[in-house]
């Protein structure tokens, strides 16, 4: 399976160690942890969820079966999210192979899950269309509410 | 303040080509100012910029130019923009093509953006003609918001197609550098923008502020309007002279006009140093804490894409790349306003 940042009304910002999306359709934002940043980068490059993994590997101390559903876990949250979309491998079977128990490399960051943070206090804002929809009484701030934050699934 | 009044039709404008409405649009003006029977012209410095307001009769002139004032500028024989400005009806002058379904914003060529207000404003914009046209039914019952933020959807397009960005951030600082206060609504920035009042620093704008990208970015006061929820008026006493809107709170915002009353205070803009993100705290002391660009960026660029039409990936790279470039702090507010101005200004000494 590939993955493939959907383009157009998702934009999305990479810094160091941290990614910012936002889906301008629903007016919900995200932001990405490190290794969801790491991931993203290698949705971006066109890796398989194999190359995902074994990426992952070399960079965190961790066990094959706790990355691997970890990071599936994840692009089915982007995907559910709208934020990628997947499609089949073009030639199955060219995955690069995944040792059954990578030993971890000494010294590396233990693996954390790769996380998505989800905000979703300016889908009211779009939804009301503020500059264009409100009545007289509000606009530009027109109704203040708690910010909802939310961590996705 | 410097303004002319000229005969109809002084400078005619080419439109393009490539957009009939736009010609339309241009046409109705032309139209309304036959009818009115004067066209004002009013000149303003808007990121860096000159900008011609010519109006249609004097209806929006009152309404639309106190937010503006503190950037009236001498007139100029080749503005960067041109805004065409009328309502119908002090023109008796209907917009030639009714208005279709409401809040949208549509591309109709490469260089031309157009929205539809419900609340009846219609913005066309031909970055080609450096020429833009507002037009609302009825001055007189223009929303206090729009005469807070003149303009706003024409100079989002337009500063952006000339590399700034708006962004919805109160702004101050002195001449050797300033900061933007961003967040949504709530956050606090207002209030911090207007307890700086008074004080060393000068104020930029409380809602909505330009920045032009560069080595050193500088940030551009838009409007020198600030508003305050109706509780809260008594807070501001001090500012009575300049409330334009008393006799319709509480149902409006409190909405006032500093230019007039205390210009001294107000700055056109000043460079960008820091980016500061207002927390009410409830506790009694005011901290600073440094936070990283994606933080930053988290409060600045949603509540800015969401306010203004037609922000999307351009806007959204150009406030990324302003996070990148200077620091972001948490400004986590503490019970006692009068220490902010001391506490901005010791992080704008840490920059110098």
């Amino acid at each position: 399976m590939l993955f493939t940042v959907k383009t157009n009304r998702i934009i999305h910002e990479t810094f160091d160690d941290e990614v910012v999306i936002v889906n301008l359709d629903s007016g919900s934002y995200y932001s990405l942890n490190t290794v969801g940043s790491d991931i993203w980068s290698l949705i971006e490059a066109g890796s398989t969820l194999a190359e995902m993994t074994a990426h992952i590997l070399s960079r965190y101390s961790g066990d094959h079966s706790e990355v691997q559903p970890a990071i599936q876990t994840f692009l089915q949250n982007l995907l559910a999210e709208s934020l990628v979309t997947s499609s089949p491998e073009e030639t199955p079977g060219t995955e690069a192979p995944i040792p059954a128990s990578p030993s971890a490399p000494s010294g590396l960051p233990p693996f954390a899950a790769p996380q998505i943070s989800k905000y979703t206090d300016m889908q009211e804002l779009l939804l009301m269309d503020v500059i264009h929809d409100v009545d007289e009484t509000g606009w530009p701030n027109a109704v203040e509410k708690v910010a909802v934050e939310s961590q996705a699934h | 303040m410097r303004w002319r009044k000229s005969l109809l039709n002084p400078r005619p404008i080419d439109p393009p080509r490539s957009s009939a409405y736009f010609q339309t649009a241009l046409e109705g003006f032309e139209s309304a100012a036959e009818n009115a029977g004067a066209v004002f012209e009013r000149f303003y410095t808007v990121g860096g910029l000159s900008v011609c307001l010519r109006f249609a009769g004097p209806a929006l002139l009152s309404r639309l130019t106190p937010a503006l004032e503190h950037l009236a500028a001498i007139p100029s024989p080749n503005p960067s923009l041109t805004v065409c400005l009328w309502d119908s009806a002090s023109t008796r002058t209907d917009l030639p093509t009714p208005a279709r379904s409401a809040g949208k914003t549509e591309d109709c060529a490469d260089s031309l953006l157009l929205h539809y207000a419900v609340s009846g404003a219609l913005s066309v914009l031909s970055t080609q003609a450096s020429t833009a046209v507002y037009w609302v039914p009825d001055a007189e019952r223009l929303p206090y918001y729009e005469c807070g933020a003149p303009l706003l959807t024409i100079l989002h397009w337009w500063l952006g197609s000339q590399g700034q960005q708006v962004v919805h951030a109160a702004s101050v600082g002195t001449e050797d550098g300033g900061v933007l206060l961003v967040g949504k609504g709530g956050s606090g920035k207002s209030t911090t923008a207007k307890a700086c009042l008074g004080s060393a620093l000068r104020y930029a704008g409380d809602d909505y502020c330009a920045v032009q990208p560069g080595t050193q970015p500088r940030i551009h006061s838009l409007y020198s309007s600030g508003k305050v929820c109706a509780p809260d008026v008594a807070h501001y006493a001090h500012l009575e002279p300049a409330l334009s809107n008393r006799a319709r709170l509480p149902e409006e915002k409190a909405l006032y006009f500093l230019a007039g009353h205390i210009p001294s205070a107000l700055s056109a803009g000043f460079p960008l140093k820091a980016i500061l993100l207002p927390q009410v705290t409830g506790l009694p002391q005011t901290r600073v804490v440094r936070i990283s660009p994606a933080a930053s960026l988290i409060a600045l660029a949603p509540s800015t894409l969401f306010q203004l039409p037609h922000a999307g990936g351009a806007d959204f790279s150009r406030l990324g790349a302003l996070v990148r470039q200077v620091p972001s702090y948490r400004l986590e507010l503490g019970t006692d306003r009068s220490v902010l101005p001391d506490v901005i200004l010791g992080i704008l000494a840490e920059k110098e």
